[in-house]
């Protein structure tokens, strides 16, 4: 120890702004302290010494020259044989100051709400600035934050980033829900509120920076443990993410349009004080933590017995709860790993680029164009005639880079369904909550990959779907009991390839359908006759109908009968496919099957007379040529064909787009069988050329509401081909009939 | 400023934060200016380059600023390195660790081009 006492009377600090001389001089100081090397009235320096140290090297010293000589001398007063170091015989302190300014810092060291004296010039004022409630906002002056504001690609960078940012945060957030004392992932939210407040105090964002702000401070206080993170701290949090969302879009729209940033300090303000006034609220109760038993018991999996006895060993042993279910053979290590990955959802990252959606849409354009030309060049008839060898070998080399080249450009538009359905877990948690019904979400094949622009069409038939299942399927809790069924109710959603489509499934434990509450409100609404003979399946298919809703009370969660309507509309925009099934008392199923891409679609290429068309074949079900006997016509209804006792009634392709066909009679021809509103019906064309996947191509604004037709696509010879709108075909043909 | 044969290395994870700090260091005409976005990734920066000052962020995921600071001043290679920490206000207190660990200096944010001058000057040698 006497060499850290020789060391500190040589003088270790070079002056008052050598921030590394006073950390060592503050290490040497805590080795004395700990080591008990003083005793008395020089213990007593110690702690003081330290104070004034870090008072300035916190910049918080009113009077830095000052507190700097003091420390000079109270080291010298602690230290008494050594003779000082460099400035030490000039700046002498005399005994009577020195017993003022012990007296000065006997006073409890100065707090951050304490009032600081004036800085000295040294320190630095000129610009610094404070958003925080505290101290009150002081404005920039000719600072660089001014100057930054007006570089829009730093602006646009910060937006952009910080939009990332956020959405880490809804997804740390649920880690969080999983663990309120996880400080992992408390650090995850602190930290993207952190940066984004800094960012904002530079580019002088004020309503950015003093909401980021304030958020941070409540995640300060969780994460020193003063706070614990309950539901309505999560809630809190949740919405000032919103918030920043929105005030970010504010910022983006001005920054597009050069106009000057509008103030939203009033939106801001009113949200401040109910974070603040959660804050003043004292938290002392123990949230629960869901425990592994918990979840296992929940699940169904386990008793509740079960988990207490292998508690109490588990206790004994020192082994871990899980190993001792799977030991015990009760429980399957798959039923324990995936109750561990619900008790904790870990974050994952990936190496990537990001890039502009256009610029992709634009190169898969250009290598469908690619494939066509290549196709146009192979398939000229001079060049089919080269039978050179070599050149032969050149053309499948060719074929096949480009194929591969197509492949690689629709995956690149391929992205994981799971961010999608990962929204899906905050609007069930949202809704429960404002709906008083308890209800957990399950995801299923969130891997699945599917086309990023379908991505954004899907997520609001999604949400329809999972407002429903919430409002009208599942039942309160109270009814749950009484119907002896478990609490909570439990909404799956599943995604699944299968062949060129994706299947999303939709499906709820609640109450099921009630099929004659649809069809009577379908006949008091005029949807449906009173006769009108429907099955099951038909009356299901009636909430589909605009304006649709058999719920009594209209609830804030699912409105009035918008929704399924609207659900049904996109689902078909996206040319994909809605059914329901239905148990009562045991819950409903959605399933949704949608093409895996917008820009390409799975075909049959058909030849009606001299024309080509493409029928896609998720609405295709068979193709058959009928015999004679199988014709008939129905009284005021038209043409049919009897496919295994069924009538479908027949469409003449040739007819409605009046083109000259090959074969006239129906039998002669080949059918297509179509399926549209669980109706079947037959399309008549000439022959099935082979099927193909092609690539859409707008028709453009003049054609866009031609009956039948929904675009077009231009095939291997350079043809055009003209895509079948099928369901236009079947409303067009009904229309007619009726 | 006599930066004009200097290499500094900015740590942030935030990347409009390191363009801040990049574009004020730019206008002091440093001749290299590095990035990183964690104490990790700046560590292998420090490994193949030489570096004259490190601007370091406090609050990183994987490995904050002190950790990292520690880590540099326990090199021989990199542990004279000019290393100034940026930090914000409410985290202020945590820069006594900080001193203690050997930081040159600290910035508050949010700070002007000019106080990050003015810091430099402190712990930069100018001749």
């Amino acid at each position: 120890m006497q060499d850290v006492v020789e060391k500190l009377t040589n003088g270790v600090i070079d002056g008052p702004e050598d921030l590394m001389g006073m950390g060592e001089c503050l290490n040497l100081l805590e080795q004395l302290e700990a080591a008990s090397y003083f005793s008395g009235e020089a213990a007593d320096l110690l702690p003081r010494i330290r104070q004034l140290l870090n008072r300035m090297i916190l910049e918080e010293s009113p009077d830095l020259q000052k507190d700097w000589q003091t420390v000079q001398g109270l080291i010298r007063e602690l230290c008494p044989t050594g003779n000082g170091g460099p400035e030490s015989s000039e700046d002498s302190v005399s005994h009577s100051d020195l017993e003022a300014i012990k007296d000065l810092i006997r006073e409890p060291p100065a707090g951050r709400t304490d009032p600081v004296g004036p800085l000295p010039a040294t320190s630095e004022t000129a610009g610094e600035w404070e958003g925080g409630s505290e101290g009150g906002s002081r404005a920039p002056e000719g600072s660089t934050a001014e100057m930054e504001l007006q570089d829009p690609e730093l602006v646009r960078d910060f937006i952009e980033e910080a939009k990332e940012h956020l959405s880490s945060i809804e997804l740390n957030i649920l880690a969080l829900e999983t663990d309120p004392k996880d400080q992992d992932a408390i650090n995850a939210i602190f930290r993207p509120f952190h940066s984004i407040k800094g960012v904002a105090g530079f580019l002088n964002l004020k309503d950015i920076h003093h909401l980021s702000h304030e958020v941070e401070n409540l995640l300060d206080c969780a994460r020193a443990g003063k706070i614990l993170i309950t539901d309505d701290a999560i809630d809190l949090i949740l919405k000032s993410v919103d918030l920043l969302k929105t005030l970010i879009g504010v910022l983006e729209d001005s920054v597009a349009q050069g106009e000057p940033l509008p103030d939203n300090a009033e939106v801001v303000e009113d949200f401040l004080q109910r974070l603040s006034a959660f804050q003043d609220t004292p938290v002392a109760e123990e949230a629960p933590v869901r425990k592994l038993g918990e979840i296992l018991v929940d699940r169904g999996v386990v008793e509740d017995e079960t988990i207490h006895r292998a508690l109490e060993d588990s206790r004994a042993s020192g082994k871990k709860l899980g190993e001792l279910l799977i030991g015990k053979g009760m429980v399957s290590s798959r039923e324990v790993s995936s109750a561990l990955r619900e008790q904790r959802r870990s974050k994952e990252s990936a190496a990537s680029v990001r890039i502009d959606t256009h610029k992709l849409d634009n190169l898969v354009d250009m290598v469908g164009e690619l494939v066509i030309a290549q196709s146009m060049v192979l398939q000229n008839s001079e060049v089919e005639a080269i039978k050179e060898q070599k050149f032969q070998k050149d053309t499948v080399q060719l074929r096949r880079i480009t194929n591969e080249l197509q492949r690689i450009s629709m995956a690149m538009r391929m992205v994981p369904i799971k961010s999608t359905f990962q929204k899906m877990i905050r609007l069930v948690r949202d809704l429960s909550r404002k709906s008083g019904k308890e209800v957990t979400l399950e995801m299923k094949g969130e891997e699945t990959e599917i086309d990023r622009n379908m991505v954004e069409e899907i997520y609001e038939p999604l949400v329809h779907m999972i407002r429903n299942s919430i409002d009208h399927g599942i039942e309160s809790p109270e009814e749950r009991k009484a119907a002896g069924k478990v609490l909570p109710g439990v909404i799956v959603i599943s995604a699944e390839q299968k062949g060129g489509n994706i299947v999303i499934e939709i499906e709820d434990d609640g109450r099921g359908l009630n099929a004659e509450k649809i069809r009577s409100t379908a006949v008091q609404r005029g949807v449906i006759s009173p006769d009108e003979p429907l099955d099951e399946r038909g009356i299901y298919d009636l909430i589909f109908h605009p304006g649709f809703s058999t719920k009594d009370k209209i609830t804030e969660v699912s409105g009035r009968g918008v929704g399924m309507d609207v659900v049904k509309k996109s689902v078909e925009r996206l040319r994909g496919k809605i059914e329901i099934s239905s148990h009562r008392g045991r819950g409903t199923r959605f399933q949704l099957k949608l093409p895996l891409t917008m820009a390409i679609i799975d075909g049959m290429i058909i030849q009606v007379g001299g024309q080509r068309y493409v029928v896609p074949t998720i609405s295709m079900k068979e193709s058959l040529r009928p015999g004679r006997e199988a014709y008939q016509t129905v009284h005021r209804k038209g043409e049919a064909i009897k496919v295994r006792d069924t009538l479908m009634p027949l469409i003449r392709l040739h007819q409605l787009f009046g083109v000259e066909p090959k074969y006239r009679d129906p039998w002669e021809g080949l059918l297509l069988v179509v399926n549209e509103d669980n109706r079947s019906y037959c399309l008549q064309a000439d022959e099935i050329l082979g099927r193909q996947e092609v690539v859409i191509k707008s028709l453009g604004s003049s054609l866009r509401h031609v009956t039948g037709i929904s675009g077009g696509a231009i095939l291997g010879d350079g043809r055009v081909a003209l895509i079948l709108d099928v369901k236009g075909i079947v409303s067009h043909y009904e229309g007619n009939s009726r | 400023m006599a930066y004009k044969d200097m290499t500094a290395l900015v740590v942030d994870d935030f990347a409009t934060m390191r363009r801040i700090v990049r574009n004020i260091l730019r206008d002091l005409e440093f001749k290299n200016i590095l990035e990183a976005e964690d104490g990790t990734a700046a560590l292998e920066v420090l490994k193949t380059n030489k570096v004259d000052l490190i601007v370091s962020d406090w609050n990183m995921p994987k490995m904050n600023g002190l950790d990292f600071l520690k880590q540099v001043r326990a090199a021989e290679q990199t542990k004279d390195i000019p290393f100034l920490m940026v930090t914000a206000e409410a985290q202020k207190e945590n820069i006594i660790e900080a001193v203690k660990a050997k930081v040159s200096n600290y910035i508050v944010k949010p700070f002007t081009a000019a106080t990050l001058g003015e810091k430099l000057a402190k712990i930069l040698p100018n001749d």
